[in-house]
């Protein structure tokens, strides 16, 4: 990662992201730990079928709006639509040239 | 990516027979099919015509069509717009004039044509003066292989570095010897390039790519006496087409020097030559620079049909062809 | 119905591509091979490459492209699992340059590789587990069956159990991130001194060396696991959240110390530890294996993801029963998804019929890389003068490498179309003699210059693997492990902690390939699958009374299997091999010029 890639970055982290952590008590995305009430830690898919309407994703052009249709019942980061889209823009000419950590699976 | 081409002692290499590639290119990438003989060719080199009219054609890269697919050469477009003619290809990219002509000789002297094509790319006559090339190893390191030359002795061609060194050299161990390294300032070039200036500063300083034109040098002489010997070879009319590079296509230096050393090649040898640049460059500025990709100076599709288009008017009157 | 479909899997582990027309797999490569760096993430450019080429097609000829993943997905995860972390600050520059700065370009980057988009003009995306269940289930011998897919994460999704039914693909259930078989194995594989992403199967090859002695601290402190298998980890103990590391500095406390340092003596503790997390995965994929059964009532099941290459938990699942039959894709992991997404569109988005293949599976044995033609070899030996001879007649070049596999000589064998997928099928394979006792030792030190506790494989002729193992179906993929006949096991005293000692002490009568726990990880070969390699273990049979050899990548340690006859000779050069077979061309070490090298080329691989 460049440092001003990194900067970018974390002037976005200052501006946007953490008026957003700060604002409201942190959201729980998802369980961190496990829970002894619960007889099963299944999820039932609702669109169990896989179907032509799987493959749909976004056109790059409009990045923001597809995140702001995928956020539309999360206010806080559907606001940030479309600054995620310009940072996208900002950060693209990145090269991929960056190794994968030997200490992480990669998952971003 | 897949090597494609083989060593061979008379030529210097050619493609490895039959095979099927696809090599990697700023374009997305291309197609290459060789056929039995080792020649970037559609068809299989049989003695026999087929179709009503053959033609056997020669050249470089320009002609084996690096950075297209075999169908969009201008040897095949040719094809396409003539159906009774059939062209076999004998490009050979990197090679000049010379192993062309050996390529010839070994491989095309006994099949049956109704004319021969020499698709002669204005560069050549560098290649033939050199006795090393340049190119890239698998590991992407610049090396110098051995390529058979001709000198003029008495007046005579005499063939030499055959057969060819399979060693390969390193840039400090060419001292003293005649090297194509491709361009004329390779080094200022590489900086103008940097600095998007290259076509700014050549059409500027009216740059001639190719001095050894400008007059009888000893360099035209060689190419001119192999060129002459070759058409006195052939059973068959022979067709020269100099293929221009593209400065000469998009005006950024001018033709006259080439031209008229190959107008006195038709009158000295009786050749048929056919000069496609006053058709190239009658399209717009656009268009032309389509003939060309981005970064290589290879044709493009766009760039071989034109050229294609420029040949085939040509080839009905004397093939006696009807639209 | 004859769309041609290009599947591309790119930017976190193995990238690969993959052809597919009309449902039939024409290529498949992973880009390592390639660019020769293992595991190589980057877009892959020469593995699209050589599917085209195969196909010889252009790439305005491809009626669909589709991604492996969905970058989008993956985004929305990896931001939230950012604002949940104790400290987001840190994680988000990392998060956004990798996310947003490159993957969610991959159109970009494939436009500019190929030229084109193909006929759509776009990229299509499948999701990561949807990837994993088509290229589990259509290349399947089954017409109908279950399907579980395990890996570290997608999207979201870690788990997913669901049924495939002709041309369909139905999802039942799944599990989210940050629950992850795959991330808690690869926190041991960290912990224990091995690369995550690499080192997951060495971890699994250590594991036959130590006792179960953790698994109740795993069950009572990393992980809650229901009866119908479903899990949740607790997530304090991992570091992947908070930190850019696997463990947390509660999970080392837990286990007793900092992570092991690569490289440094391996431990009766990683020995336990290795056997312990093993242990837990098999009890969890048996309990999924159970819940799906009961949920699709299928007979049948096939499997995908990173955890599916775990074959000695695939073994114990093919003994318990679960299933009448079971069937994984060979290239389980990431590069596997380029195959599946390409499936998945044929299937699912163009919603073509699917035709099960009567004879055995779809996938053509996994050969489905480049092959190299007599004349491309020739052209490679003779330009450097390489001293060979050439053997046309089938049977006489299977006697001759049998006859030196029975004289143990190691071979390098090169033949055909390559692999896809992580293991060497017979087509770029080192071969040796299992009856050796030091064929294991020889291999593991002077071929492959890696850890000596490593195990080797078999490859039996499919109607002898009865005689040896306790195995009746057959295994082409090397993904089942089996255990060695009892009446060919000898018992053995052993004290000691030396793995060089206790891999050195013979455990059957085929010791090379017989590991410490009796186990074989096996590949069964038949004659229809791959006919020169089915002939030369035939012909070894003839000389030795044993119808197999052992059989390992050819490729040193850290570096990829090889792919062109220039890889080959390059690796056998550079190790002890005695003959390298180049197709029908021989080449025997000893006649070979000295091979002189500039630089020192085991610089070249950063270990694994």
């Amino acid at each position: 990662m460049s440092s001003t890639n990194k900067q970018q970055a974390e002037k976005f982290f200052t501006k946007y992201l953490s008026n957003v952590l700060k604002s409201s008590p942190k959201k729980e995305f998802f369980p961190m730990q496990p829970n002894e009430k619960q007889d099963s830690y299944y999820k039932k898919r609702t669109d169990n079928f896989v179907t032509r309407d799987h493959f749909k994703c976004y056109a790059k052009e409009d990045f923001g709006g597809a995140l702001q249709e995928l956020w539309k019942n999360e206010h806080q980061l559907k606001d940030l639509s479309t600054h995620f889209a310009k940072l996208a823009e900002e950060l693209k000419k990145e090269s991929l040239d960056e190794e994968v950590s030997s200490f992480v699976y990669a998952m971003f | 990516m897949r090597e494609i081409f083989e060593y061979h002692s008379k030529i210097g290499y050619r493609f490895i027979p039959e095979v099927k590639a696809r090599i990697i290119h700023e374009s997305g990438g291309y197609l290459v099919q060789v056929n039995k003989s080792g020649f970037r060719c559609n068809h299989d080199f049989f003695k026999q015509k087929k179709s009503p009219y053959r033609a056997l054609l020669f050249g470089d890269s320009y002609t084996a069509g690096n950075g297209v697919s075999n169908l969009n050469r201008y040897g095949d477009v040719l094809e396409k717009q003539i159906p009774q003619l059939e062209v076999f290809n004998f490009g050979l990219p990197g090679t000049g004039t010379d192993q062309q002509y050996i390529a010839y000789k070994e491989y095309a002297k006994d099949i049956d044509h109704d004319i021969l094509i020499l698709g002669v790319l204005v560069e050549n006559i560098r290649r033939v003066n050199a006795h090393y090339r340049r190119f890239v190893n698998f590991e992407n390191k610049v090396q110098y292989r051995a390529k058979p030359y001709f000198e003029i002795v008495n007046e005579q061609l005499v063939l030499k570095n055959q057969p060819v060194s399979k060693k390969v050299l390193n840039a400090n161990e060419l001292s003293g010897k005649s090297v194509d390294k491709g361009g004329r300032f390779p080094l200022l070039g590489k900086i103008a390039k940097k600095w998007n200036l290259k076509h700014t500063i050549q059409k500027y300083l009216h740059y001639q790519p190719f001095p050894e034109y400008n007059s009888c040098t000893d360099k035209w002489k060689l190419l001119s006496a192999i060129l002459k010997e070759w058409i006195s070879d052939s059973p068959k009319p022979v067709l020269v087409v100099p293929i221009p590079v593209y400065h000469y296509i998009e005006g950024i230096s001018n033709a006259c020097h080439y031209q008229n050393r190959f107008e006195e090649l038709r009158q000295e040898t009786g050749c048929i030559l056919h000069d496609p640049l006053p058709t190239l460059r009658k399209y717009s500025d656009k268009e032309k620079r389509e003939f060309r990709f981005k970064h290589d100076t290879h044709l493009t599709s766009k760039g071989h049909k034109a050229l294609a288009e420029s040949i085939v008017p040509k080839l009905r009157d004397l093939l006696l062809i009807k639209e | 119905m004859n769309e041609l479909v290009l599947g591309i899997s790119a930017f976190y582990h193995d990238s690969a591509a993959a052809l597919v027309r009309g449902g039939n797999i024409i290529a498949a490569a992973q880009e390592e091979r390639f660019t020769r760096k293992k595991h190589d993430s980057s877009f892959p450019v020469e593995a699209i490459n050589y599917c085209l080429e195969e196909a010889f097609v252009e790439t305005n000829e491809l009626d669909a492209i589709v991604f492996y993943d969905n970058p989008f997905l993956s985004w929305d995860r990896a931001l939230k699992s950012c604002m949940m972390a104790r400290d987001p600050q840190k994680i988000f520059p990392k998060i956004a340059n990798s996310m947003l700065g490159e993957k969610v370009w991959v159109e970009d980057y494939a436009l500019s590789a190929m030229g084109s988009l193909g006929k759509m003009n776009k990229l299509l995306f499948a999701e990561h587990h949807i990837s994993h269940a088509a290229s589990a289930f259509y290349p399947s011998p089954f017409t109908e069956s279950a399907f579980i897919t395990l890996d570290g994460v997608g999207e979201w999704a870690t788990t997913t159990t669901g049924f495939g039914d002709k041309n369909t693909l139905q999802f039942v259930s799944q599990i989210d991130y940050p629950h992850s078989l795959g991330l808690l194995y690869s926190a041991f594989t960290y912990y224990c001194g091995f690369k995550v992403n690499s080192g997951e199967y060495k971890l699994m090859g250590l594991a036959p060396y130590g006792e179960a002695k953790y698994k109740s601290l795993i069950y009572d402190h990393l992980i809650d696991v229901k009866a119908d298998g479903s899990y949740r980890l607790n997530t304090e103990y991992f570091g992947y959240i908070n930190d850019f590391v696997m463990t947390s500095d509660k999970f080392n406390k837990l286990f007793g110390g900092e992570p092991r340092k690569p490289e440094s003596l391996i431990t009766r503790k990683e020995m336990d530890l290795a056997a312990s997390i093993q242990k837990v995965i098999e009890e969890i994929v048996l309990l999924i294996a159970k819940y799906t059964k009961k949920e699709t009532g299928s007979s049948n099941l096939v499997m995908a993801g990173g955890v599916a290459l775990n074959c000695v938990a695939n073994g114990r699942l093919l003994r318990e029963k679960i299933f009448d039959k079971i069937w994984i894709q060979p290239a389980a992991g990431d590069a596997g998804g380029a195959l599946g997404a390409a499936l998945s569109v044929t299937y699912n988005y163009f919603e073509n019929d699917r035709v099960v293949s009567t004879t055995g599976d779809s996938q053509h044995g996994s050969y489905l890389g480049p092959a190299y033609s007599r004349n491309e070899i020739k052209a490679f030996l003779d330009f450097h003068d390489y001293p060979y001879t050439e053997v046309s007649c089938a049977t006489e070049k299977a006697k001759k490498i049998a006859k030196a596999i029975y004289e143990e000589k190691i071979i390098g064998y090169f033949c055909g179309r390559m692999e896809f997928g992580p293991r060497a099928l017979g087509a770029r394979s080192i071969l040796g003699n299992p009856l050796s006792k030091t064929t294991q030792s020889v291999m593991n030190q002077k071929i492959k210059f890696r850890e000596s506790f490593r195990p080797f494989a078999p490859s039996v002729n499919l109607d002898k693997v009865s005689d040896f193992f306790e195995m009746e179906c057959s295994s082409p993929y090397m993904l089942l492990v089996a255990f060695v006949k009892k009446e060919r096991q000898l018992p053995v005293d052993t004290d000691t902690d030396d793995l060089i000692k206790i891999v050195n002490l013979a455990r059957s009568d085929i010791p090379a390939i017989t590991h410490v726990d009796y186990s074989a990880r096996i590949q069964t070969v038949t004659e229809e699958s791959k006919a020169d390699y089915y002939q030369i273990i035939k012909e070894f049979g003839n000389l030795s009374g044993y119808e197999m050899v052992v059989n390992t990548s050819f490729n040193v340690r850290s570096e990829p299997i090889v792919c062109s006859p220039r890889d080959a000779y390059t690796c056998f050069m550079r190790t002890e091999m005695d003959l390298l077979v180049l197709e029908n061309f021989l080449l025997w070490k000893k006649e070979q010029p000295n091979f002189d090298e500039t630089e020192d080329w085991k610089k070249n691989y950063e270990l694994d």
